[in-house]
C-alpha cells in the first residue's frame, strides 16, 4: 500500500479530525469489526457445541419422540422347532374419518368406505352425519387395506398405525409363548419371562430431515423346543380327554430326557392370545407348572430307585403285602384291598403292576426317614425346576422335623401323597430314569437364532446332576414295562413298541386339607425301554365319574401322544 | 528482460529532447546502466543505412536472491496443492451427500421389504393354521400319524465318500519332488 506523500502544510484545513478520511483508518475499522464478528461467532459456536452441546441434543430428542412414530417397542419373532412362527409384529391401522375435510359428498365416502373395508355404507353415512370430526372407523386394519385406502387418495381420512403382536397359531401355543396386551406389555409366558430377549435393540435411522431411533430388525428369533406339530396332537386329543370326562384341567408334556428339551405342552383350558381380553384371568397361568399336586402312584418308581440305589433292596427281590396298615389313627391299605386283600410275596416289579401301596411303604421302610428326606432334597423337591415359563411353584415338602419324627410322613410319601409338585417337575424326575439318572433341567427355550438358526444365544443352564446310577434306572424301567405289559398302563401299549409306564390315581386335598372326592389322575411313560429317551406325561385334573382312574383316562391319551411322537421323532418298532 | 538495442556510437549526433523513451543504450561493458532519465542517453536511431554495430553479448538474467526464489517455489506449489485440497474436498462432500442419499434410499427400501416379510409371514403362518385346523376335521379324511401306517427305513452305512484308489495317494506323504 502506497501512500502519497504531501507536505502536511499545503493541506486545507478541515472540521473533521484527519485519522478519520484516512483510507487506512477505514480499512482498520472494518477490518477490526470483521474479526470481532468472527471472534463473535465462533465463542457463540463454541459454546453452543461444548458448553450447552449435550443438554441441547436432550431437548432434540425430546422433541423427536413426540413425533407421530409407530409408538410401540417391538419385538422379535418366536418360532418353533421347525421354524414355524408362533409370535410376530405385524403393523395395524387404525382409521379415523373427519367429515369436515371430506373433499367428496359424504355418500360417496360412505360407499368408497364400505367397499373396502366391508360395513355397510347406510351405518358408516349415519355415523358421518353424527360428528364433525374424529369418526373411528375401523381398528386393526392390516396393512394390505391400508394401501389399498391410500390408493384410493381419499381427503379426510386418517390411517393412525401401530405394532401388534401376532399370534397365527392362536390359542395352540399360548400357554407357553404368553401374550402381549393392547398397551404393548408382555403379560405372560414367555412373552414376559424373557421380554429383554425379545425386544430388539435401538438403532440410529439414517434418514435425513428425519432422525430418529427405530428398532433394528436384525433377524434374530426365538426357537423354542417345542413342536408345533406334536403339540397339535397332543392338545387335540387333551382337549377330547377333558371333555369326555368333564375334568376341570389337563396338561400333556413331552420331554426328551437328554437335555430337559420339553417337546410338547399341550395345557388346557387355553385362551387365543390374540383376543386375551376375552378369557379367563386364570387361564393366564400356565397351571403346569404353577400349580402343585400331589402326584400319587406315579412317584412309585422313584422311590423304588432311591432304595434300588441306596442299596435297601435288589430288582428280584419279594416284599410282603399285606394289603393294609395301621399307623396310630392312620389306615393305609390298597386301592383294590376290598376286591383283592393281601397279596402277600410279591416282587418289587409286582408291586409296580399292581400299584401296591402297602408294598411301598414295607420298601421305603427300609431307608432311615432322615435318610428319605436327604433324598428328597438332592431331587429338588423345594426347589423350582428351572423351566423357563414364568410363576413356577416350587415343590412343597413336610418340614424336616415333621418328617423325621412322624412315621406316617414317610409312609405316604412312599405312595406320593403328603408332598406336592408341579407336573414339570414330575416329568423332570421321570427323566432322570430315562437318562440314566441325571437329572435335567426342563426347558422350552432354545435360544435366539440367527437367520441360519445358529444359536447366538442360549439361556445358561445349571449342569445336571448324577442322581441315580444307569443300572438302577434301566432295572425300574424295565419294571415299568411290566406295568404297560401286564399292568394297570395296559391301555397305554403301542404294539410292537417297549414302553414303560406308571398310572396314578391321586386324592386331592380340599380347601379344609382334608382328602375329598376330586381326583387328579396321571399317567408317565418312558420310551422306547431298550434305549429310553422319551417321557410323556399326562395329568388331568378332577375328571367325572366312579370309573375315572389314571389307567382308564390318562393312559390312553398318553397312548395316542405316543404313536405321533414315535412317527415324529423317527424310533422304530423294538426288535422282535 | 532487457532491451536489445542497435546503437551506434558513431553518430555524434546528441539528442537534447527531453521526451521520455524507453530506450536503453548498451554499452560495452556487461553492466547495464539505466538512466531513465538523462538525455544523454537516448539518441536517435538514424534512417540511414550505417554500419553494422557490433553484435554485444546479451546480458544473463540477472539471478534472483535464493530466500525469493524459494518463496516463489512455495507459492507455486502450496497454489497446486490448494487447487488439489479444494477439489478433493468438493470430491468428499459431493460423494458424502451420495452417499447419504443412497444410504437414506437403501435403507428405505430396506425398511419396506422388512415390513413386506412381515406381511408375507404373518399371511403364511395364517395359511398354515388354518390347513392344519382343516385336516384336522374329521370330514378331511386325514389319519393321524400312527406306526402301524408308517414305514420305519433304517439308515443306509454310511458310504466313502470318495473312491478308495483316490484316498491313499492323497493321503501319503511325497518322498521327494517328482518330475515330469
Amino acid at each position: 500500500m502506497v501512500q502519497p506523500s504531501f507536505d502536511p502544510a499545503l493541506r486545507q484545513p478541515t472540521r473533521r479530525p484527519r485519522y478519520l478520511s484516512s483510507p487506512r483508518f477505514r480499512l482498520v475499522t472494518v477490518w477490526g469489526l470483521m474479526v470481532l464478528a468472527m471472534v463473535g461467532l465462533s465463542t457463540r459456536l463454541a459454546r453452543l457445541q461444548l458448553v450447552m452441546g449435550d443438554q441441547l441434543k436432550t431437548q432434540a430428542q425430546e422433541q423427536r419422540q413426540n413425533l407421530p412414530q409407530v409408538p410401540q417397542a417391538s419385538r422379535r419373532p418366536i418360532i418353533d422347532r421347525q421354524g414355524n412362527v408362533l409370535a410376530v409384529d405385524r403393523v395395524v391401522y387404525t382409521i379415523y374419518a373427519h367429515p369436515m375435510l371430506f373433499g367428496r359428498s359424504r355418500e360417496e365416502m360412505a360407499q368408497a368406505l364400505a367397499g373396502v373395508l366391508g360395513k355397510s355404507s347406510a351405518s358408516l353415512l349415519s355415523r358421518f352425519n353424527e360428528q364433525e370430526t374424529g369418526i373411528q372407523v375401523a381398528v386393526d386394519v392390516s396393512e394390505e387395506l391400508a394401501e389399498r385406502l391410500r390408493g384410493l387418495r381419499l381427503d379426510g381420512l386418517e390411517l393412525l398405525p401401530s405394532q401388534q403382536r401376532f399370534y397365527p397359531q392362536q390359542a395352540l401355543m399360548s400357554q407357553l409363548v404368553g401374550y402381549i396386551n393392547l398397551e404393548g406389555e408382555p403379560q405372560a409366558g414367555l412373552e414376559y419371562a424373557l421380554q429383554e430377549k425379545l425386544l430388539y435393540e435401538l438403532e440410529d435411522v439414517p434418514l435425513p430431515h428425519a432422525f430418529h431411533q427405530q428398532p433394528s430388525r436384525d433377524g434374530l428369533r426365538l426357537q423354542l423346543t417345542v413342536d408345533s406339530r406334536l403339540q397339535r396332537i397332543a392338545q387335540r386329543n387333551l382337549e377330547a380327554t377333558v371333555q369326555r370326562h368333564g375334568a376341570k384341567q389337563g396338561a400333556v408334556i413331552v420331554m426328551d430326557s437328554r437335555d430337559g428339551a420339553v417337546l410338547s405342552l399341550a395345557v388346557t383350558p387355553t385362551y387365543d392370545p390374540n383376543r386375551y381380553y376375552e378369557a379367563d384371568v386364570e387361564q393366564f397361568r400356565n397351571w403346569a407348572v404353577s400349580n402343585l399336586y400331589e402326584p400319587g402312584s406315579t412317584f412309585k418308581p422313584i422311590n423304588v430307585a432311591i432304595a434300588l440305589e441306596a442299596g435297601l433292596i435288589v430288582p428280584d427281590e419279594y416284599i410282603y403285602d399285606e394289603g393294609r396298615l395301621q399307623y396310630d389313627q392312620w389306615t393305609i391299605q390298597n386301592v383294590d384291598y376290598t376286591a383283592v386283600g393281601g397279596r402277600g410275596s410279591i416282587t418289587i416289579t409286582d408291586i409296580l403292576r399292581h400299584s401296591s401301596n402297602v408294598g411301598m411303604v414295607h420298601i421305603m421302610e427300609r431307608l432311615k426317614r432322615s435318610d428319605y428326606y436327604d433324598w428328597l432334597e438332592k431331587l429338588g423337591l423345594g426347589d423350582p425346576s428351572g423351566i423357563e415359563l414364568p410363576a413356577e411353584a416350587a415343590a412343597q415338602l413336610k418340614s424336616r422335623p415333621q418328617f423325621v419324627n412322624s412315621a406316617v410322613e414317610a409312609a405316604t410319601t412312599a405312595f406320593g401323597q403328603g408332598f406336592s409338585l408341579n407336573p414339570m417337575q414330575q416329568i423332570q424326575l421321570h427323566a432322570a430314569l430315562a437318562n440314566g439318572g441325571k437329572l435335567v433341567t426342563p426347558h422350552v427355550v432354545r435360544g435366539l437364532v440367527d437367520q441360519d438358526g445358529e444359536p447366538t444365544w442360549q439361556p445358561e443352564r445349571p449342569a445336571a446332576k448324577q442322581v441315580f446310577s444307569r443300572e438302577t434306572t434301566q432295572a425300574v424301567v424295565e419294571m415299568m414295562e411290566a406295568v404297560v405289559e401286564s399292568g394297570s398302563g395296559e391301555p397305554a401299549q403301542v404294539p410292537n413298541y417297549r414302553i414303560g409306564g406308571k398310572t396314578g390315581t391321586a386324592q386331592k386335598a380340599n380347601e379344609y386339607g382334608e382328602y375329598g372326592d376330586g381326583r387328579l389322575v396321571s399317567f408317565v411313560g418312558i420310551l422306547p425301554v431298550e434305549n429310553p429317551r422319551y417321557v410323556v406325561l399326562a395329568v388331568i385334573d378332577e375328571p367325572l365319574g366312579e370309573d375315572a382312574y389314571g389307567s382308564t383316562v390318562a393312559a390312553p391319551l398318553v397312548k395316542s401322544v405316543i404313536e405321533s411322537l414315535v412317527v415324529m421323532a423317527g424310533v422304530p418298532p423294538a426288535a422282535e | 528482460m532487457g532491451f536489445a538495442v542497435r546503437a551506434d556510437q558513431d553518430k555524434a549526433e546528441t539528442v537534447t529532447g527531453v521526451s521520455r523513451q524507453n530506450l536503453v543504450l548498451l554499452r560495452s561493458s556487461s553492466k547495464s546502466t539505466v538512466k531513465p532519465f538523462s538525455g544523454a542517453s537516448v539518441r536517435a536511431i538514424p534512417s540511414t543505412p550505417a554500419t553494422p554495430a557490433d553484435v554485444r553479448q546479451l546480458p544473463k538474467t540477472p539471478r534472483l536472491p535464493l530466500g525469493l526464489k524459494l518463496l516463489v517455489g512455495v507459492q507455486q506449489g502450496s497454489t497446486v496443492i490448494t487447487g488439489g485440497l479444494v477439489a478433493t474436498a468438493l470430491v468428499i462432500y459431493s460423494w458424502t451427500v451420495y452417499l447419504d442419499k443412497t444410504v437414506a434410499r437403501s435403507f428405505q427400501h430396506l425398511e419396506g421389504l422388512k415390513v413386506a416379510t412381515q406381511q408375507v409371514t404373518t399371511a403364511n403362518e395364517t395359511l398354515k393354521h388354518s390347513m392344519a385346523e382343516h385336516a384336522e376335521s374329521p370330514a378331511a379324511g386325514f389319519k393321524p400319524l400312527e406306526p402301524k401306517r408308517t414305514i420305519f427305513l433304517s439308515p443306509a452305512p454310511p458310504r466313502p465318500s470318495v473312491e478308495r484308489s483316490a484316498e491313499p495317494e492323497a493321503k501319503a506323504p511325497m518322498p521327494h519332488p517328482l518330475g515330469y
